[in-house]
């Protein structure tokens, strides 16, 4: 048996080998493991084996009251109780997170407010591939491939996750779980209509079944909307009414194959391409919006391999490409010189990412176990606005992360968990996590834990150049040929800092019908980094905007999550944060408040019921308090009712359904942006499934 | 970690001569008295499913003055110091915990009585050979290897799975199964058991270099109602997940062997809890103390466990659209009362 007092030589080559052996260190290890001799009977650590669950908070099969951090599952019933029609909007139902629309077709999710117009300190992943955006540092939620019927569930870790997920997970990450080619069988095709200003129409085929050994998955869907329509600068109906030009499309096609060649290897390809326009905002000029081309595709390739009863293996591959362009050309005239033509939409280029993840966990007795990653990622970025001077940049990135997790007896659990990263706009970066539960007993856990975690500046914040070039002509006098610096980076940008702490309560009751989760935390954000101007000796205002890690705050908070389930088929869902911020953000020598850039109160409440003839229901409310947004407005509170009811009819061999949504019921509101009206929107939905 | 852990539920060691709480109780019950029985609880390692197990049996040899009088037990883990054949002289049973301790008894212990707990049928019958005038080694039929190794199976009889999962779903007809390496040479036995019950069998087996998706495929789709059987646990975790996604997509109940598995989303799971086993493992050590006191040296024959617990996945039943019993009347039908009580 295994003696526990030394540690296993595999561990002691991960911490102590350099980094380029490693990759390799991992894999001939493993791999010698696997002829490790099998037990010739059945034994009762077979009976007792675990089976799959909760994995993004460690990667490690943990029950939630195992967990270190506070999670939220968001399953595939709830997503389609929620009536949500973009992908965006089920993050409201997740305590502490706020979801907003900075128009029609361009969201926000964010953990804990700060809501810019790019937000970046969630990870987002589909299948643990990392979409974040490096061109923009944010996720595009509209061109993410995906449609919600792909989705199967939803991990939301609540709460800094880089210990596992690295740098972008700096206050929550979400893992969006799609559904295997073997979940469905035969062919769904819906179709949805929306009423008022936006006339959304929406079109989605799928099919799975298997061909020879291959399991696939195959999903095309197209989506449009006519956009806000009108509406007033600042919300304010006394100014002039204007066009809100932020319509949008979208056509996405994905595959999802599975190929099992033995009892212990499963490949995962998953395959997927989108094309499509948007109308966004120009940031350098207040309400006009230009359309914005968007393409995107993405390869992810997934083993997983059973090396003995103990120990995992799986090596992840993907590649994401994403482009956006569209120009604008706007007449600028300076002075008594000539007018001439410069293109103001700056957020174009290219986005790309290759990258390569094994990781391996390990069960080394029933005390320990332990989750390796060691990953390489290559992000390259072309644009000739936001990189005038280089056009194209790019940067090699190593990560090292371990969790383990330890039991001490019987009713206490260890999690101490770090990542280790080196990318080109940071040297090297230790993030540790420690975290203990405590078993109150069958129904109710404890959690405590410390983390201290550092984001690095994107590649973007760490070289954005954005300038205006005068033409070389002698009618510009000494303004031929010159740059007109608007954003410039000096590129001395330190990694933003985040120290937390907090306490957590779950309960689940014994039959699983209810479960109940309370978090309180204290997060200390320090150097946030954010836009701020400094003086710059141009030509026209003497001074530039720039990156700079201008920010600190502290939220401190109370979340509380509620699931309830009966036996006479009505649950409820509820989600409730209570936020309190200080915190400034200095500009040269004047400084401006952050406590209001948090709402101090978000609520979530969905309640569900299942009726007699096929028919369903569900009744959602939504609260978010007064909010200064970041680079948007300070909106007011609103509440926001939501309803959806549908009929189903079964056949022999095929299912259709009705579904009719109807959003924000009451009076409008706005979010991010005061101008924005989010009126009663009401959705048809028609999907037929069949064999 | 032994140290502070161990049980000493007397008053003082072996050989020690008569205890303090002996003595009272004789001069109470005021007739002959044997000796207290002497037992070793050995197990490879502190592992929780072995604690929980001896944690339980403590308790229910404790409930009356007279059990304590008469139960002598103590632990020893063979990952820190193994007993001496001097050592195991002092004892009158011993009783192992899980499939390596039994291994070493095996080859260590000649003459002790042995009752091994926490052990599978398939691995007491793998490492104890039936004796020459037992040589059926048919699953139903639990057998001792003579008089002196007996044993409390971990794994429920095929008889009770099959009876549960009628219960559970009585419309079923055609049941679905997956054999691995190990468990497959109980496949006839199965068949034969599910046509008793009217039930027919479509089972698939499966080795580990064979494709699980394709093996499961046409078992699923010809079937109403599936039946995990343990095996191996690389080949329990790399199955469960397609025979979880498969069995609800096909929108049939999946009865399983494990609370883990019902939390991972199967319907129902049958199963002993190392806490079952403690309660049980009492019992024997009762039954075994009378055939003592009555003179006779020879074991109770191996067993399955006769206690068990059944899990159900309401938000599965829900999905599936089943009314379920309730548990109390589950066990109830499953055990009727004495029946199983008996060696």
């Amino acid at each position: 048996m295994t003696d526990h007092s030394t540690a296993h030589p595999i561990y002691e080559s991960l911490w102590r080998r350099p980094v380029p052996c490693l990759l390799g260190g991992v894999l001939l290890a493993t791999f010698s493991l696997n002829a490790q001799a099998l037990q010739p009977f059945i034994t009762e650590d077979d009976m007792f084996s675990s089976l799959p669950t909760v994995k993004s908070a460690t990667r490690l099969q943990q029950t939630l009251q195992q967990s270190p951090v506070a999670m939220t599952l968001i399953d595939r019933e709830l997503i389609r109780a929620s009536g949500a029609v973009n992908l965006a909007d089920v993050f409201r139902l997740v305590p502490g997170f706020q979801t907003y629309h900075i128009h029609a077709n361009l969201f926000g999710v964010v953990s804990h407010g700060q809501g810019q117009y790019h937000p970046g300190r969630l990870e987002v992943m589909v299948d643990g591939r990392s979409v974040h955006l490096t061109l923009l540092s944010t996720v595009d939620w509209a061109a993410l491939g995906i449609t919600l019927d792909d989705i199967d569930y939803i991990e939301v870790v609540r709460g800094s996750n880089i210990q596992t997920q690295g740098s972008n997970a700096f206050l929550g990450a979400i893992n969006i779980v799609t559904r295997d080619p073997l979940q469905d069988q035969g062919s769904r095709i819906s179709l949805t209509r929306g009423s008022g200003s936006l006339k959304t129409q929406g079109y989605h085929l799928r099919h799975s079944g298997h061909w020879g050994p291959l399991n696939v998955r195959l999903s095309a869907n197209y989506h449009s909307n006519n956009g806000t329509g009108r509406g007033h600068d600042d919300g304010d109906s006394s100014n002039p009414e204007m066009r809100i030009e932020d319509q949008g499309e979208i056509s996405q096609f994905n595959l999802r194959t599975t190929y099992t060649p033995t009892l212990t290897d499963s490949f995962d390809l998953q395959l997927g391409i989108s094309d499509g326009q948007t109308g966004t905002e120009l940031i350098s000029v207040d309400n006009d919006y230009v359309d914005r081309d968007v393409s995107s595709h993405y390869q992810n390739l997934t083993w997983q391999h059973s090396l003995n009863q103990d120990m995992d293996l799986k090596v992840q591959a993907y590649h994401n490409y994403l482009r956006y362009s569209g120009d604008a050309l706007y007449p600028i005239s300076v002075g008594s010189f000539p007018t001439f033509q410069a293109d103001l939409a700056f957020d174009k280029g290219t986005s790309e990412r290759y990258d390569l993840d094994v990781e391996l966990t390990h069960s080394l007795d029933p005390y320990n176990r332990f989750a390796w990653e060691a990953g390489v990622r290559y992000d390259r970025l072309e644009s000739d606005s936001l990189l005038y001077e280089d056009g194209s940049i790019s940067d090699w990135q190593w990560r090292l992360s371990g969790n383990w997790e330890h039991r001490l007896n019987r009713n206490w659990l260890l999690n101490l968990g770090a990542m280790l990263e080196h990318s080109g706009t940071i040297d090297h970066q230790l993030s540790p996590r420690l975290a203990l539960n405590y078993q109150l007993d069958s129904q109710q856990s404890l959690r405590a834990s410390v983390t201290r975690a550092y984001r690095a500046p994107s590649l973007l914040e760490a070289n954005m150049d954005v300038q205006l070039h005068f033409p070389e002509d002698p009618a510009y006098g000494g303004l031929s040929g010159a740059l007109l610096n608007l954003l410039h980076q000096p590129q001395d940008l330190r990694p933003e800092k985040l120290t937390a702490y907090e306490i957590g309560y779950l309960w689940q009751a014994p039959d699983g019908m209810s479960q109940f989760d309370a978090r309180l935390f204290i997060e200390d954000i320090e150097r946030g980094i954010d836009q701020a101007y400094s003086y710059y000796d141009d030509l026209m205002d003497d001074q530039v905007r720039e990156y700079r890690n201008t920010s600190d705050w502290r939220s401190r908070g109370l979340e509380l999550q509620w699931r309830l389930e009966t036996e006479h088929h009505h649950w409820l869902h509820a989600a409730y944060a209570f936020t309190d911020v200080e915190g400034e953000k200095r500009t040269g020598s004047s400084s401006t408040s952050l406590d209001n850039s948090t709402p101090s109160h978000t609520l979530a409440l969905l309640a569900g019921t299942r009726l007699p003839w096929d028919v369903s229901g569900s009744l959602g409310f939504y609260r978010l308090t007064q909010t200064q947004w970041l680079g948007g407005d300070k909106t007011p509170s609103y509440n926001r009712v939501d309803i959806r009811l549908a009929k189903s009819f079964q056949a022999a061999r095929s299912e259709a359904e009705v579904e009719l949504v109807a959003q924000n019921l009451f009076s409008e509101y706005q979010e991010f942006d005061l101008k924005n009206d989010f009126g009663t929107r009401v959705f048809l939905r028609l999907s037929l499934d069949f064999q | 970690m032994t140290g502070c852990w161990a049980l000493l539920l007397t008053l003082a060691g072996p050989g020690s001569g008569l205890l303090p709480g002996y003595a009272q109780a004789e001069s109470r019950v005021n007739s002959p008295h044997p000796p207290p029985n002497r037992v070793l609880l050995l197990g490879s390692h502190p592992a929780p499913i072995y604690q929980r197990m001896t944690e339980r049996l403590q308790q229910q040899l404790q409930q009356t003055e007279e059990d304590q009088t008469y139960w002598h037990f103590e632990h020893r883990w063979l990952n820190q110091t193994e007993p001496s054949a001097d050592l195991l002289k002092q004892y009158d049973l011993l009783i192992t915990l899980g499939t390596e301790a039994a291994r070493w008894s095996v080859t260590q212990t000649r003459s002790l009585p042995v009752l091994h707990t926490l052990i599978t049928r398939q691995a007491f019958q793998g490492l104890i050979p039936p004796s020459p005038h037992q040589p059926s080694a048919q699953p139903r039929q639990a057998t001792a290897s003579g008089t002196s190794r007996s044993a409390i199976f971990l794994d429920q009889p095929y008889e009770r799975q099959l009876h549960f999962a009628q219960l559970i779903f009585p419309d079923a007809r055609r049941l679905g199964t997956l054999m691995g390496p190990k468990s497959r040479i109980d496949l006839p036995h199965l068949q034969q058991l599910s046509l008793s019950r009217k039930l027919t069998l479509n089972s698939a087996t499966l080795d580990t270099q064979d494709n699980p998706i394709q093996a499961l495929q046409p078992v699923i789709s010809n079937s109403d109602m599936f039946l995990a059987i343990p095996d191996q646990a690389v080949f329990n975790r790399n199955t469960a997940r397609w025979i979880l996604m498969m069995t609800y997509r096909h929108g049939i109940p999946l009865i399983a062997y494990s609370q883990r598995y019902v939390e991972a989303g199967a319907l129902a799971a049958i199963f002993s809890s190392p806490e079952s086993i403690g309660r049980d493992t009492a019992d024997w050590l009762r039954q075994w103390q009378r055939r003592r006191l009555a003179g006779s040296v020879e074991l109770l024959p191996a067993r399955y466990p006769q206690r068990f617990e059944i899990e159900i996945n309401r938000a599965t039943a829900r999905s599936l659209q089943l009314q379920l019993p309730d548990i109390e009347r589950l066990r109830r039908q499953l055990q009727p009362l004495g029946q199983e009580l008996q060696p």
